[in-house]
């Protein structure tokens, strides 16, 4: 009887260790993943952070440049940011009406004398690699040149026409990307990477919708 | 008093033929003969490069033969305007940020020469090279590095008439630096998938 009683006993003591060690696992499993769920919600590329006020980005050590774009809120163009890639010229970053960044473009300098377009799509190549294995697989448009446009080395031409297009999407519970290639000439070609933080862009989308009521 | 007369007047003469000899010899260097073989130097070469472009119709080749050709013209230009300054008792004073440019010192020809001495090596190793092969894209291949060799060598010529006769080659600012430095990147450049 006695054996018994020890046999339950040890029997409890181990059920209310496993429940402690099930329950800390489940703690620490549930702290990290609220971690990383909240570091994906507010960081941001270029090593900032989605909903930064204008304020709080220059305090980063950035110089914002106010650049005549009204479409996206207040815009502007971004130098010594935190991280950029190489051949990025230009970073435009969008803040809403509440003065939160929802909005980052990066610009690519141009890639000249290439009407095939062959540097730049080797680079776009490469982005949408980099980019598919932090956003997953990218939904991709790239829609042939049609007629003349059809020729390989009417690629840029094609695309500064409006003949073709070349971009893929990229949808994450959070953000909305997308890396394109546009053209300046028939043979000055460039991409674009947007990033737009979906749920800031709605909140800009109805304070935007909500202006325009009141200014009717 | 006609033969004093004719004393005095023999004496003017020599004075001022000495002034003017003085004259003629303060401005005399470099000689305008030296100029003229120059000239002749670098006219031969024209000619014999327009020889050569004839035989071209297009292609890399000839786009070197026509930069050499044009780099060329600009000695020829060049001494030209040296020449006919002596001649009209021009004198030409170049200002290049503020500091007047004068004929180079032997040293700095010496330099330009033995620079002039290694790219006609080069050319005559090139040109060997070239007599290799009767066609094709090695012959093609060999033919422009003897192109690119008549060319630094016609920029060395430039070069060193420039320095010989104190010439100032002011450089487009698109050519070269124009001073203001390239636009910077708008942030720390990183590996692509730190940034994102």
């Amino acid at each position: 009887m006695r054996f018994d009683m020890l046999g339950q006993g040890a029997m409890y003591s181990r059920i209310i260790l496993s429940s402690i060690i099930v329950a800390a696992g489940a703690f620490i499993t549930t702290t990290l993943a609220g971690a990383v769920g909240e570091e994906e919600q507010t960081g941001a590329p270029l090593g900032l952070e989605w909903g930064l006020s204008t304020a709080q980005v220059r305090a980063l050590g950035v110089d914002l440049k106010d650049v005549p774009l009204k479409d996206y809120g207040s815009s502007y163009a971004a130098a010594r940011l935190p991280k950029i890639i190489a051949d990025t010229e230009t970073v435009l970053l969008s803040f809403g009406f509440d003065d939160k960044l929802w909005r980052i473009v990066m610009v690519s300098k141009a890639f000249t004398n290439d009407p095939y377009g062959s540097a730049v799509r080797s680079r776009y190549d490469e982005l949408s690699n980099e980019l598919a294995e932090k956003y997953g697989r990218g939904e991709q448009h790239h829609q042939p040149g049609e007629g003349v446009y059809a020729e390989a080395d009417k690629f840029v031409a094609a695309l500064h026409m409006g003949n073709t297009w070349y971009y893929t999407n990229y949808t994450t519970n959070l953000l909305w990307v997308q890396l394109s290639i546009r053209a300046k000439d028939f043979s000055t070609a460039f991409y674009q990477i947007i990033f737009e933080h979906k749920a800031l862009r709605s909140d800009f989308e109805k304070a935007k919708k909500i202006r325009e009521k009141e200014s009717l | 008093m006609a033969k004093a007369a004719s004393i005095v007047l023999v004496v003017l003469i020599l004075v001022l033929g000495t002034c003017a000899a003085v004259l003629l010899l303060a401005h005399a260097e470099p000689s305008t003969e030296a100029l003229d073989a120059d000239l002749e130097k670098v006219r031969a070469q024209i000619k014999a490069i327009d020889e050569e472009d004839s035989k071209y119709e297009g292609g890399l080749v000839k786009v070197l033969i026509l930069v050499r050709r044009e780099i060329l013209r600009n000695s020829e230009v060049m001494l030209e305007q040296k020449r006919t300054s002596f001649l009209r008792r021009i004198e030409l004073r170049y200002t290049i940020d503020g500091k007047a440019t004068k004929p180079a010192s032997n040293e700095k020809l010496k330099e330009i020469g033995a620079d002039l001495d290694k790219a006609n090596a080069a050319l005559s190793k090139d040109l060997a090279e070239s007599t290799q092969y009767s066609g094709g894209l090695m012959q093609a291949m060999a033919l422009m590095a003897v192109a690119t060799d008549h060319v630094t060598i016609a920029q060395l010529n430039l070069a060193y008439y420039a320095a010989k006769y104190g010439v100032a080659l002011p450089i487009p600012p698109q050519l070269g630096n124009s001073g203001t430095p390239a636009e910077p990147a708008p942030g720390v450049v990183v590996k692509d998938k730190d940034a994102f």
